[in-house]
């Protein structure tokens, strides 16, 4: 008898519907799994046999065809077990409700004892099942809060294959699993790290302010322990609140990840530090059927690449596009995803190969030959990334320790200010922040002053500034202008700009 | 560079002692404070690779000397010629810069600037060649000659094994110059050439009384309590004295500045120093901080 169950499988942050048409009849006993499984998918037949067999039902000697449909796509993952169970069992007719099953899809991953186990990915499932008029999932109980994100779906949680069983054969009841979104969003508001905690520094906090309030790249450059890890670290705390849709859109990739610890939403903006031995790959995403990187799994949140001078020049180098793009498009054999990738680049390096350049605690060992060769690994490129470069003094780290600076709430009050003016302003343009400025935009919104103009070129004489600079310069001065709340760009936002240049001007 | 006064070796103006040297310049191409020439002075020379332990003592040594009104010369080489220059003009005192090149071809490029700043804080700029005859390795040797033939004696600062260091300093011996030596450290390269002058009987000095010791003429009183060294050298507009006057010797973070400063916040001191960074007064040094040019 033929039975079909609906299930979904994910390519990228797209679902797409599975019909797990299941036909059982006499013949040579065999297996067959169709429809371009990959391996995970074909050893699933032994695992769901053995798990039928262990919940005491008896497996007959048959000819199972198991097609997945749409037949031309590959499918990967464990997550569609449970559903050629159900299938299997409703061929066998153990499972024999007058449930049609229509409009629900079957996510899960099936242990020989009959236990369902949890899958990657829920979130962005649920989410694309909503578009396809599904009003049930079934999935497996550690991942029902994660589902029950979504709302609208009437999310059932299970534990056992028998659960299942008994569960479509009405024989009990499964309660919806339901989450309060709001409480989530509260509950999230303690943080573990405040600028609090951090005394003096006021350069580079005020730095990181005007790069949280533009969304601007910033490069830290200062000598080690002099703070600059925990500074980036506290960043988060004052970017700009997030919204559901953000949230969402942040555990959705997460999801995918399999990153999502606690099976829940995502209120907070990511922060990322991978190591600086990271490859290309790790850093946008890869694999057979690619998987996202660190730029997509910091999207919305704060990248930060601790030694940048460390990491390979390759890596680096695919920042290039995701950074211009805020997408990012990963081609492989298996499929061409493209996954989005809005964060923010901090970055720190040390001022010299030593390290100790301008230190209080530490001499630097370093020649002056080294001194040269270290700022020509500073290429343009490299810099090109860069909004905002800012010196971090060394200091005495006691004194960083104790309390007495500003709360990142009220910063945060500042940012969110500076912000809510950006997105009016930029209502209907498609941009969001004043990093995002295009050249025809920056002309329209960032005009000078003569005092100001005459400032800027001058400036441009006498410091040496590239061209590239020029763009980041009114970017960080529009940026700084609307923290004073200040309608026009004038010379002190514009003066505490060409400050944020440092190494342009070197 | 109108202003260019030849000074052949028959005139007048032409200082006596490098008259006496073997091989003396036929003619000097000057630019500045003629009064220089003739005035007792001591040489700062050293590696162009300077460690910050060479920085730091070639700076304290330069300030000293500046403080006592005696004049620094020195090759405007980049490492420690720059850093000698900076100091003495830092601290409103004379400096003589001599030039492996010719004025059309100010050599090393990177030092325009401050060759600028010699000319303007009432320095002098010297060099055998004409306008323009441009650097290369013979002519820096050759302008070592006459760095030391203008000095009474040559402080090395710091310097590799048989580098262009040691042959200033055997210049000097041969010319007749005293020739003194900063200790050098024992686990850098740049130490083992000082410390080999040191064996081979240079003056070894840790102080500046080491050096006033060395030349009766400094004991002078007319040389000392100059009254150049006035807040007056630096004609800055009132805003920035102050930071200027934080700034002098040292080189500062700009929190480090602020709170130095009485009154001024964050804001207003990154806007004194761009402003000031616009003008030619102060700079911005990778990883270390502010510094007057």
């Amino acid at each position: 008898m033929l039975s079909i169950v609906k299930s979904m499988s994910l390519q990228g942050l797209e679902g797409i519907l599975i019909n797990v048409e299941v036909d059982i009849s006499a013949g040579m006993p065999s297996w067959e799994v169709v429809g371009l499984p990959d391996t995970s998918i074909r050893e699933s037949k032994e695992r769901v046999r053995t798990a039928i067999k262990n919940c005491g039902i008896q497996v007959l000697s048959r000819k199972y065809i198991i097609n997945l449909s749409p037949a031309n796509i590959k499918k990967e993952g464990s997550m569609l077990d449970l559903a050629i169970a159900v299938g299997i069992l409703r061929s066998m007719d153990v499972i024999s409700s007058d449930d049609d099953l229509e409009n629900t899809i079957i996510v899960g991953e099936l242990s020989l004892n009959g236990t369902i186990n949890k899958v990657n990915g829920i979130l962005p499932i649920c989410i694309e099942a909503l578009k396809y008029g599904i009003k049930r999932v079934i999935v497996p109980k550690e991942n029902a809060k994660e589902a029950a994100i979504v709302g609208e779906l009437d999310v059932v949680g299970v534990s056992s294959l028998t659960e299942v069983i008994k569960y479509l054969n009405d024989e009990i009841k499964i309660e919806k699993e339901v989450v309060d979104i709001q409480k989530i969003l509260k509950n999230n508001r303690l943080k573990k790290v405040d600028f609090i905690e951090v005394k003096g520094q006021e350069t580079i906090k005020r730095a990181l302010e005007i790069s949280a309030a533009g969304g601007h790249n910033c490069l830290m450059i200062g000598s080690p322990g002099s703070g600059k890890t925990m500074m980036a670290r506290r960043l988060p705390t004052i970017l700009p609140d997030l919204t559901f849709e953000e949230s969402l859109e942040i555990t959705k990739i997460h999801s995918i990840a399999g990153k999502l610890d606690n099976n829940n939403l995502i209120t907070e903006r990511p922060f990322r530090s991978p190591h600086h031995t990271i490859s290309a790959n790790g850093l946008i995403g890869g694999g057979k059927i690619p998987k996202p990187g660190e730029v997509s799994l910091s999207h919305y949140g704060v990248l930060f690449l601790d030694e940048l001078l460390e990491f390979n020049k390759n890596t680096l180098e695919v920042l290039r596009g995701p950074l211009e793009d805020r997408i990012v498009t990963i081609s492989r054999v298996g499929a061409s995803l493209t996954y989005p990738c809005n964060f923010m680049l901090v970055a720190s390096m040390n001022p010299c190969p030593c390290g100790y350049l301008g230190s209080k605690e530490k001499e630097c060992t370093c020649t002056q030959k080294q001194k040269e060769h270290y700022k020509t690994k500073l290429s343009g490129p490299l810099l090109d990334r860069f909004d905002i470069h800012i010196q971090v003094p060394s200091v005495d780290y006691k004194k960083l320790e104790s309390k007495s600076g500003e709360s990142s709430e009220n910063i945060r009050t500042r940012v969110n200010n500076a912000r809510n003016i950006q997105l009016d302003r930029y209502a209907g343009t498609g941009i969001y922040s004043n990093s995002e400025l295009t050249p025809r935009l920056i002309e329209q919104y960032c005009t000078l002053d003569k005092e100001s103009s005459d400032i800027l070129s001058m400036s441009f004489q006498k410091l040496n500034l590239s061209a590239r600079a020029y763009s980041k310069i009114l970017k960080v001065a529009r940026t700084i202008a609307d923290l004073d709340e200040s309608e026009n760009i004038q010379k002190i936002h514009l003066l505490e700009a060409i400050q944020y240049r440092s190494l342009d001007r070197l | 560079m109108t202003r260019i006064q030849e000074i052949s070796i028959d005139s007048d103006l032409y200082p006596e002692k490098l008259r006496n040297i073997k091989k003396p310049p036929y003619k000097l191409y000057t630019i500045g404070n003629l009064e220089l020439l003739n005035k007792p002075s001591i040489a700062i020379v050293g590696t162009r690779h300077i460690t910050e332990y060479g920085t730091r003592n070639c700076k304290n040594f330069a300030q000293k000397i500046t403080e006592q009104g005696i004049p620094i010369i020195s090759g405007m080489a980049i490492g420690t010629d720059s850093v000698a220059h900076k100091t003495a003009l830092e601290f409103g005192g004379e400096t003589i810069a001599v030039l492996p090149s010719g004025f059309d071809n100010v050599y090393p490029k990177e030092n325009e600037k401050l060759f600028q700043k010699i000319i303007d804080k009432n320095g002098l700029v010297v060099t055998e060649y004409p306008p323009q005859v441009s650097a290369n390795s013979a002519r820096f040797l050759e302008r070592n000659r006459i760095v030391s033939g203008l000095s009474e004696g040559v402080l090395v600062i710091e310097s590799a094994f048989r580098s262009g260091t040691s042959v200033t300093a055997k210049l000097a011996y041969q010319q007749g110059r005293v020739v003194m030596a900063l200790p050098g450290r024992l686990d850098n390269s740049f130490g083992v050439g000082v410390n080999k002058l040191i064996q081979n009987g240079a003056k070894l000095v840790t102080d500046i009384e080491d050096i006033i010791e060395l030349f009766p003429q400094f004991m002078n009183k007319k040389w000392k309590n100059n009254t150049y060294l006035q807040e007056s050298f630096f004609d800055v507009k009132d805003e920035y004295s102050e930071i200027v006057s934080i700034l002098r010797g040292k080189v500062l973070s700009v929190e480090e500045i602020v709170q130095k400063t009485k009154e001024k916040n964050l804001r207003e001191t990154i806007n004194l120093l761009m402003n000031m960074e616009l003008e030619g007064i102060v700079e911005e040094k990778l990883g270390e901080g502010y510094t007057l040019i």
